[in-house]
């Protein structure tokens, strides 16, 4: 942490807050909000992309990201779980990667030349996309297997942040426990909206391939992890701006059973379950409730239906929610008054009796200028106190 | 049942197997091309645009019914421009630079083609010099830009600009769509219109054109 008069003077607001604020360890803050109980102040955890996360350290005078969280007061840290120790991916001469599942990937810029550059990951070729039967489908030579994982590392990996801190098993973001997801990389986006409409053997005999790998492999996680996982976190996006990407009918006919199993797992080895999904998914909710789930990640406010207030009336007794803040509007374009606005009004909703998490509905991007970085946090601790 | 209704049937259902089979049946029995747009295609996807506004469409069943909607016109505009009739406008489509999501994107260029345009579609990741150099050539009434990210709403911004440079900004009017997008953006970075979807957007697309008062 450097010690110039200028970074002390930047980290004195939040550093003052917390100091007032906080009475408990950052797990026993973060476990109580998800068994529905008041700690000393609202739980915080923190989504960034790299380039944020580097502007951030820069600003607080930050050493490494480690620094950072423990500065800002975040009390989860991720486990991105076991050590990949399967085939190298292949590499195309055309520069696509083939991930796990074998789909080719390839590295996307966007805001070239701009100060706001930078990349995703995408995928360029969807395997099974032209491929019309079952027993096509079934001859795929490249699902993928729990063997391919070094499950030896996890339990001291997660053992290091207790007893301080709160761990979420996340996985990778392209990797994350899923459905629909590993499904849309390996069927294509739009082959896969028409094979929900159409062609429903399809997408239930690519599921199934999906769903036998994470039943396995987060069985080896959880057990190998021996009680060090705080928190399992599956991501499955199945909203749309204005609505769930798919009706009710065909998430309960498709994807519920599953669903249901992945969170059976984690409860097996008494961890609770929280479940990404950016988008309006109002009218799943009951469903995710009755399938047992913990707490619903993401709460994307400018996504129709998504905001807190209603959400933690209808649903707050029997579910915790994580996220609730708008990286689509507020945070890259508003004022950080607009961000200590939205932060206000999302604890005001959603403080009362515990059950809420902090933190912005996916990461924060980096066309965010670093005023309302700072707002963010600052408000965070400002009015997050119980 | 009469074929016409049978065809508005099938493209409210997405049925695409049967399309064929019935825009024959169409055609054998004396059916216009315009009657048959008028009649069958105009009206299922009113049904289709209702039942997407009512939840009870979502982007799986919309895909199909826009998809079974091309298949009829890839039967009804070689027809129509024998009987003299022409498109109602021209558009060039792309998702911007640095994005990849086409979907939306896709859906709006078969509703376009469904409504009467003719589309000229970019695919993803178009720069914004592609799309100067197309909008040149291909002098379109229209530009309509997609993106999912909000990263990505600045390579929109980029596009208007490289547009006015080319002294183009005038000769076209453009239309912006996709998740993060709002009215206010749109205004923000002098785009003329805003569709919150497909539909929205061609609607917005004939506001336009004036279509209707030509």
């Amino acid at each position: 942490m450097k010690d110039d008069k200028i970074f002390q003077e930047r980290r004195s607001r939040i550093n003052e807050l917390r100091a007032k604020n906080e009475r408990m360890t950052c797990r026993d803050r973060a476990l109580m909000a998800v068994k529905h109980q008041e700690p000393d102040r609202i739980p915080i955890d923190n989504w960034m992309v790299p380039e944020i996360k580097s502007k951030t350290m820069e600003y607080f005078g930050c050493d490494d990201y480690d620094e950072l969280l423990d500065f800002l007061g975040v009390d989860f840290r991720n486990n991105y779980g076991p050590s990949y120790v399967g085939q190298t991916f292949k590499k195309h001469p055309d520069g696509t990667v083939e991930d796990l599942w074998g789909v080719k990937r390839k590295t996307v810029v966007y805001g070239k030349g701009t100060p706001h550059q930078g990349s995703f990951s995408e995928v360029a070729e969807s395997p099974l996309e032209k491929l019309k039967t079952i027993e096509e489908i079934e001859k795929y030579d490249h699902w993928a297997s729990a063997d391919w994982w070094d499950y030896s590392k996890l339990k001291a990996e997660c053992k290091v942040y207790h007893p301080h801190y709160c761990v979420i098993n996340v996985g990778d973001r392209l990797d994350r426990t899923a459905q629909l997801k590993p499904i849309m990389y390996l069927r294509g986006i739009q082959q896969t909206f028409i094979d929900l409409a159409l062609n429903p053997k399809i997408i239930e005999a690519i599921r199934d391939h999906i769903i036998q790998y994470f039943i396995e492999y987060n069985h080896r996680v959880f057990k190998a992890a021996d009680g060090e996982i705080d928190i399992f976190m599956m991501g499955d996006d199945m909203g749309g701006q204005t609505g769930p990407l798919l009706s009710l009918d065909a998430w309960r006919r498709f994807f519920k059973k599953g669903f249901k199993t992945y969170i059976d797992i984690a409860h097996q080895y008494g961890i609770p379950v929280m479940y990404h999904t950016c988008g309006d998914v109002y009218k799943l909710i009951p469903d995710f409730i009755e399938c047992g789930l913990d707490i619903l990640q993401s709460l994307q406010p400018k996504a129709t239906n998504m905001d807190i207030k209603r959400l933690k009336q209808e649903f707050g007794k029997h579910l915790a929610f994580q996220g609730g803040m708008d990286i689509q509007h507020i945070l890259p374009l508003g004022k950080p008054e607009d961000v200590r606005s939205m932060v206000k009004y999302a604890i005001d909703s959603a403080k009362k009796g515990g059950g809420y998490i902090i933190c912005t509905a996916h990461n924060i991007q980096v066309d965010t200028p670093i005023e309302n970085v700072v707002a963010l946090f600052e408000a965070y601790h400002e009015y997050g106190k119980y | 049942m009469n074929p016409i209704r049978q065809l508005e049937s099938a493209i409210i259902k997405g049925d695409i197997k049967n399309i064929n089979a019935i825009m024959n049946r169409c055609l054998k029995d004396g059916f216009l091309p315009s009657e048959i747009i008028e009649k069958g295609v105009l009206k299922a996807m009113e049904e289709v645009e209702k039942k997407w506004k009512e939840y009870e469409y979502f982007i799986p069943n919309v895909l199909v019914s826009a998809m079974a909607t091309k298949l009829c016109l890839n039967w009804i505009y070689p027809l129509l421009k024998t009987h003299g009739r022409q498109y109602i406008g021209k558009a060039v489509a792309g998702t911007v630079e640095g994005d990849i999501h086409d979907i939306g994107k896709n859906i709006v260029v078969m509703f376009m083609e469904a409504g009467g345009f003719e589309v000229i579609d970019l695919g993803v990741d178009v720069t914004p010099e592609t799309f100067v150099r197309t909008v040149k050539k291909e002098k379109p009434h229209l530009l309509l830009l997609s993106c999912l990210y909000t990263l990505t709403m600045h390579a929109m911004e980029d596009t208007l600009i490289a547009l006015k440079k080319a002294g183009l900004r005038g000769k076209v009017k453009t239309i912006i769509g996709g998740a993060p997008i709002t009215q206010e953006f749109a205004d923000s970075i002098g785009a003329d219109g805003f569709g919150m979807d497909a539909m929205e957007g061609v609607r917005k697309a004939k506001e336009l054109l004036d279509v209707g008062k030509r």
